[in-house]
């Protein structure tokens, strides 16, 4: 922890911005090919997080699956990025796919999302604005 | 509160999951792996990483391939006896018990 | 920090409840959850295996390794 901070001393730290998305909804972005939408209710130092009113995508070569889940404590091990904000725009797995290729290995570099300008930072923005 | 919170099976109180595995010592267990390989044996030791010493082992490798013309999944099973072996526990998903209900 | 312990109550909440469990591999375990460690490890009684939504298998107890599972779902507790 104490590191980034010495890197980036005036940003948020990942976590923190983890944090400001409690109660709201998120969207998560898996390692292979499955993506998560739900309110967040709790997350630890793994993110692991427990989420309510969840529903889960999978891409898979027969085409998308959409599960509808209640609650879950989600492993944080797998995931790759977290976005504020819960829609799921159809058209957005491509992005999502081109994102992932060049920040697909920890959700420190969830910062970078913005400076790169990927298109969905509609609620990121507003997200870091209010800081 | 520790009633309330520690669950049972059998009569037995589990603190933990791999309380689970302690009473299943020196029973036949089934051990499920990745790539689809599956163990029977009697369950010697085991550790925290879940490495096994198992004996009398059963074990199970199934392969799906996929017919060139038909694209029909075929699976492929291949059994062998090992007297005794010990498990890498990184490679294990699921270890079950002998079980007390009908299969 | 308020938002660990809500993971720890949900934690708590869900031990003796049915509960899916999902590993990485996309195979599905349904069964009452006994308990559960910090690693995710998990022991589940009347244990039911689905591929691909199938039931395959039954186990009476099931001990799996945490670091394949993917996720722990329950039912909401209606009051």
């Amino acid at each position: 922890m104490s590191s980034s901070t010495a890197v980036n001393p005036s940003t948020l730290l990942p976590l923190e911005l983890v944090d400001k998305c409690i109660g709201s909804r998120i969207h998560i972005i898996m390692k292979n090919d499955k993506e998560l939408v739900g309110t967040l209710l709790g997350f630890d130092d793994y993110v692991n997080m427990v989420l309510e009113d969840v529903t889960e995508y999978e891409y898979t070569s027969e085409g998308r699956r959409i599960t509808k889940l209640e609650q879950i404590l989600l492993n944080g091990n797998n995931i790759t990025m977290l976005i504020p904000g819960g829609e799921i725009p159809d058209a957005s797995s491509v992005i999502w796919s081109s994102i992932r290729r060049f920040h697909g290995t920890s959700i420190t570099q969830i910062n970078e999302i913005d400076g790169v300008g990927i298109v969905c930072g509609k609620h990121w923005k507003t997200f870091v604005y209010k800081n | 509160m520790a009633d309330e919170s520690d669950q049972q099976i059998g009569d037995v109180q589990l603190k933990e999951p791999l309380d689970l595995l302690l009473l299943s010592l020196d029973e036949i267990v089934t051990v499920k792996m990745r790539n689809e390989r599956e163990l029977r044996g009697k369950l010697h030791a085991y550790d925290q990483h879940l490495n096994l010493v198992l004996g009398d082992v059963e074990e199970t490798v199934t392969v799906i391939e996929i017919d060139d013309e038909t694209y029909e999944e075929i699976y492929k099973t291949t059994r062998r006896n090992i007297p005794m072996l010990y498990v890498r526990g990184d490679g294990v998903t699921l270890i079950a018990p002998p079980s007390k209900m009908p299969q | 920090m308020s938002r660990k312990e809500k993971l720890q109550e949900y934690l708590e909440s869900i031990k003796g409840r049915p509960v899916v469990v999902k590993l990485n591999n996309g195979v599905d375990y349904r069964g009452v959850l006994v308990c559960l460690d910090g690693y995710m490890n998990i022991a589940l009684e009347q244990t039911e295996e689905y591929v691909n939504g199938a039931l395959k298998n039954k186990y009476g107890d099931a001990f799996i390794r945490g670091n394949n599972v993917l996720y722990i779902s329950t039912q909401k507790r209606r009051v």
